[in-house]
């Protein structure tokens, strides 16, 4: 009787897949989707035909994209790095960069005041630096001891509201803690002005500042994560935690590892987003934290090298797009959407493809 | 009989307190009187307020509220206890470490600004007056220890309460009678229900117009949630840019209607045409994160409901920054004579809110049990199982989203007739925060659970109006709490109840075995 019930459900599911609706295929929006972007590449055209920008602005324009993506970059690592252990958005990430921010603004006042930046404007910006990593990633770490390492085992709706309420908590504890008004980060004198690059392009120092900090930031954490023992049991966690215990690895503390990490990042970036564009408040966290995500999931979410590179397109687009497509650059928060709707129509995966499978994804 | 425990719940309560402190609350309760929260119930404003209570504060509710924390931390940590002396052993380190924590806080505080360091940089709240408050108005050291003093003596006392309420029950034993048959309690629900809706129906004739504005909000809120519980709660699709849909009801009715524009419609044709464009867009923003799963969708919404809202705000046609006025409101006329009604006051609003709250809970309720809201619930569980039951996930999932943002058309087009005008602003994230906060703290797929939600989410803010800047916050902690300890919400709907208490009894098989 099983067989017949088997076969007779094999049939079914056959000619299920068969009738299912003309919809579901889905194709034709990949088609829309094509078709869309065909607009935007002719528009693009039309735009740069008509419109002589001199080379210093595309110069200047390509270094606010790659500022931009160097602190995109920063935060969608800790993203990429939560998600590949632990397959949970931490939706709170751009708030704990926001706290980063916070304490190094409230470092650096203090420094001026005493007149140590004047004297040493070079130590002033590495103990900003430092206090900015240290707070986030206090922040981070108690983030998951209480919010969601109780939750390891729930549903995966659960953990999510979770993050969503830690970020509007952070951002509604930092305003109400710190006070509704901007912050201004004083910059020392050698990060203020601009500085000309080769064929007259004019960068801010902060930008450059930027750029280099993060790209250095990048390299030592490939470097933790390829070649440490830390880095090798978190690589395994991703991979399998049940054999990863097997093995011998603490989970738990990888974990707290990974966030740890993914912080650290987080609160540099916040120090770096604070001196470049010298204002900061409560809600500083927000939108790049979202478009952060969007970095990880343009690169390919739990895929280290494509956050970096998925934060650099993204920084990229955003500051060129309002100028190629001669649009107000009030828009530039649409284009890092319109990207992660893109990028989820045409390769989910994202560009590097991510390590996940699609099980996970 | 160790004490780790108690160490532990001191420091927690150390910090709560502290945290407490650091955002505030102490000084706007202080800044609360008896009389003035009278008159926030009686539908005074904030200027009215001020001018008829005095401002010369007697710290009496901040006191109260240390005390209160001081009894129940008490309390709970003596709940375990089995002696008398072991409790107030407990109570009195929890607190006095707690107290502890926050006396030497307040004394670093108070040489730091002694010292002409102005602590209120860093620490908004913390102003020199401030912080002679927190100490008692009592100099530094006698302040300081007047905290430890009462955390453990109001610490002490909850824990002796505690054990004299426990002496006290302890020979009768908690005799659990059997609640009343089913078909009884059936009944009075019902019961209560029509005396509840013709509360509802008459009430606001007497109440004023301030607590029909707010019995307005948490109907509209109502209608938000219930619309939102159709797509978190049924179909388990996390959507955070519930709000975009809502603004789309909103411009849609206030293009249609307002004088700016050509069309000029009445509001009655315009209504089905703001709800069908509201639940286009929810169909549309669907479709590229249908085969995704979960956590995608949470922030594409999210982005999407921040896109709509830049989009209406630098968009010269939609009025910009400045938004839409002169919003037509519904106008009731009877067909062949001169009898017309136009909807001015909060009151008929009222009306229209409550049947559109009746009419969308009915076609929720329906929903659920149909076939469409089964395979919801199994989408929910396991999309995978239930696209092998031959279930089309997709067009269950897109019809979620249509519905839900149908719904949200309807609010949005209720909201801008009654609020006349509108503005870019008025549709942030916030606004899907709030949604989402009440459906789950009154109990996802409930919808019982919507209203309380809303009543305890949206009303209840209105009378502590003084408070109201720590709504958001509290939203966002009560948030995370019920997600830690009781994520089925405060009704739970009768499919989850019964899921969770499944979930515990395997647990118990599993640990027993």
């Amino acid at each position: 009787m099983a067989t017949v019930t088997q076969t007779e459900r094999a049939a079914s599911l056959q000619s299920g897949i068969e009738q299912r609706p003309w919809y579901s295929r889905l194709n034709w929006i990949a088609v829309v989707a094509s078709f869309f972007v065909l607009l935007l590449v002719i528009r693009i055209i039309l735009v740069l035909t008509t419109k002589s920008y001199p080379l210093a602005y595309w110069g200047l324009q390509v270094g606010n994209g790659l500022t931009l993506g160097g602190v995109y970059s920063l935060i969608a690592l800790g993203y990429t790095l939560v998600y590949g252990i632990l397959f949970m958005i931490n939706f709170a990430h751009g708030d704990v960069m926001m706290v980063g921010a916070y304490a190094g603004f409230f470092v650096l006042a203090g420094l001026d005041t005493t007149g140590f930046t004047k004297a040493n404007p070079f130590v002033t910006v590495a103990i900003v630096f430092i206090v900015g990593m240290v707070v986030s990633m206090v922040t981070g770490v108690a983030l998951e001891r209480i919010a969601y390492r109780p939750l390891r085992a729930a549903p995966r709706l659960v953990p999510l509201i979770t993050a969503i309420g830690a970020s509007v908590f952070l951002e509604e504890a930092a305003r109400l803690i710190f006070g509704a008004p901007i912050r201004v980060y004083t910059k020392p004198e050698f990060l203020s002005g601009v500085i000309t690059l080769p064929g007259g392009i004019p960068m801010p120092r902060t930008g450059a500042f930027v750029v280099v900090t993060s790209i250095i930031l990048m390299i030592l954490l490939y470097w933790l994560v390829q070649r440490t023992k830390t880095g090798r049991a978190m690589r395994a966690v991703a991979t399998n935690k049940e054999a990863a215990a097997l093995m011998g690895i603490s989970v738990d503390r990888i974990i707290v590892a990974t966030f740890a990490i993914g912080s650290i990042l987080a609160g540099a970036a916040g120090v770096m987003l604070g001196f470049h564009n010298s204002q900061i408040n409560s809600t500083v966290g927000f939108f790049p934290g979202i478009k952060a995500f969007t970095a990880a999931v343009l690169g390919g979410i739990g895929n280290i090298p494509g956050a970096m590179l998925g934060g650099f397109i993204l920084g990229l687009a955003e500051a060129l797009g309002p100028s190629l497509l001669d649009i107000p650059s009030q828009y530039k928060d649409v284009i890092a959407f319109t990207i992660l709707v893109l990028v989820l129509i045409f390769r989910p995966q994202g560009i590097l493809g991510s390590q996940l499978g699609n099980e996970k994804a | 009989m160790s004490f780790s425990s108690s160490i532990r719940s001191g420091l927690i309560t150390g910090a709560v307190l502290l945290f407490l402190i650091l955002i505030g609350i102490y000084g706007v309760f202080e800044a609360l009187t008896l009389s003035g929260v009278l008159l926030t119930i009686q539908g005074a404003t904030a200027t009215e307020i001020s001018q008829q209570v005095p401002t010369s504060t007697n710290p009496q509710f901040s006191r109260i509220l240390t005390a209160l924390i001081a009894l129940i931390v008490g309390a709970v940590v003596a709940r375990n206890s089995k002696s008398v002396v072991n409790a107030v052993l407990n109570a009195a380190i929890a607190n006095g470490i707690a107290g502890a924590m926050m006396a030497i806080f307040l004394l670093v505080m108070n040489t730091l600004s002694a010292n002409k360091i102005d602590v209120s940089f860093v620490f908004e709240k913390l102003k020199p007056a401030a912080l002679q408050a927190l100490l008692f108005n009592q100099p530094a050291l006698a302040g300081a220890l007047l905290w430890v003093a009462v955390m453990v003596g109001f610490g002490i006392v909850g824990a002796l309460l505690l054990m004299l309420w426990r002496m006290l029950h302890l020979n009768q034993a908690i005799s659990r009678t059997a609640s009343a048959t089913r078909l009884e309690s059936d009944r009075v629900r019902l019961g209560a229900l029509a005396v509840a809706a013709a509360l509802l129906l008459i009430a606001p004739l007497f109440i004023g117009v301030y607590w029909n504005q707010v019995l307005g909000s948490i109907g509209l809120y109502v209608l938000l949630g219930l619309g939102l519980n159709i797509v978190v709660g049924f179909a388990g699709l996390l959507d955070l840019g519930y709000v975009g849909f809502y603004a789309i009801g909103a411009y849609m009715i206030a293009v249609l209607t307002a004088p700016a524009f050509p069309f000029q419609w009445g509001f009655w044709l315009a209504l089905p045409l703001a709800m069908i464009a509201a639940a286009i867009a929810g169909t549309l923003l669907g479709i590229p994160v249908l085969r995704l799963r979960g956590d995608y969708l949470a922030i594409v919404t999210l982005g999407f409901g921040e896109i709509i809202r830049i989009l209406f705000k630098f968009n010269p046609v939609t009025g910009g920054p400045q938004g839409i006025l002169n919003v037509a409101p519904p106008t009731i006329k009877i067909p062949f004579t001169d009898f017309a009604i136009t909807f001015g006051s909060s009151t008929p609003f009222w009306y229209l809110i409550f049947f559109a709250c009746l009419i969308v809970a009915f076609v929720a309720i329906r929903l659920n049990d149909s076939r469409l809201g089964r395979s919801w619930t199994a989408m929910r569980e396991d999309e995978d199982a239930t696209e092998a039951m031959g279930v089309d996930t997709t067009r269950a999932k897109l019809l979620a989203f249509g519905a839900g943002a149908f719904f949200a058309g309807l609010g949005g087009a209720i909201y801008a007739s009654r609020q006349q005008h509108i503005f870019p602003d008025d549709f942030t994230l916030l606004v899907s925060i709030n949604a989402l906060a009440l459906i789950i703290i009154g109990g996802l797929g409930s919808i019982p659970g919507v209203i309380v939600g809303s009543i305890v989410l949206i009303g209840l803010p209105e009378i502590l109006r003084p408070v109201a800047d720590y709504r958001l916050l509290a939203y966002a902690a009560l948030l995370v709490v019920m997600m830690l300890l009781r994520p089925a919400g405060i009704i739970p709907s009768a499919r989850r109840r019964r899921e969770f208490n499944e979930r515990d009894q395997e647990l118990e098989t599993v640990e027993s075995t």
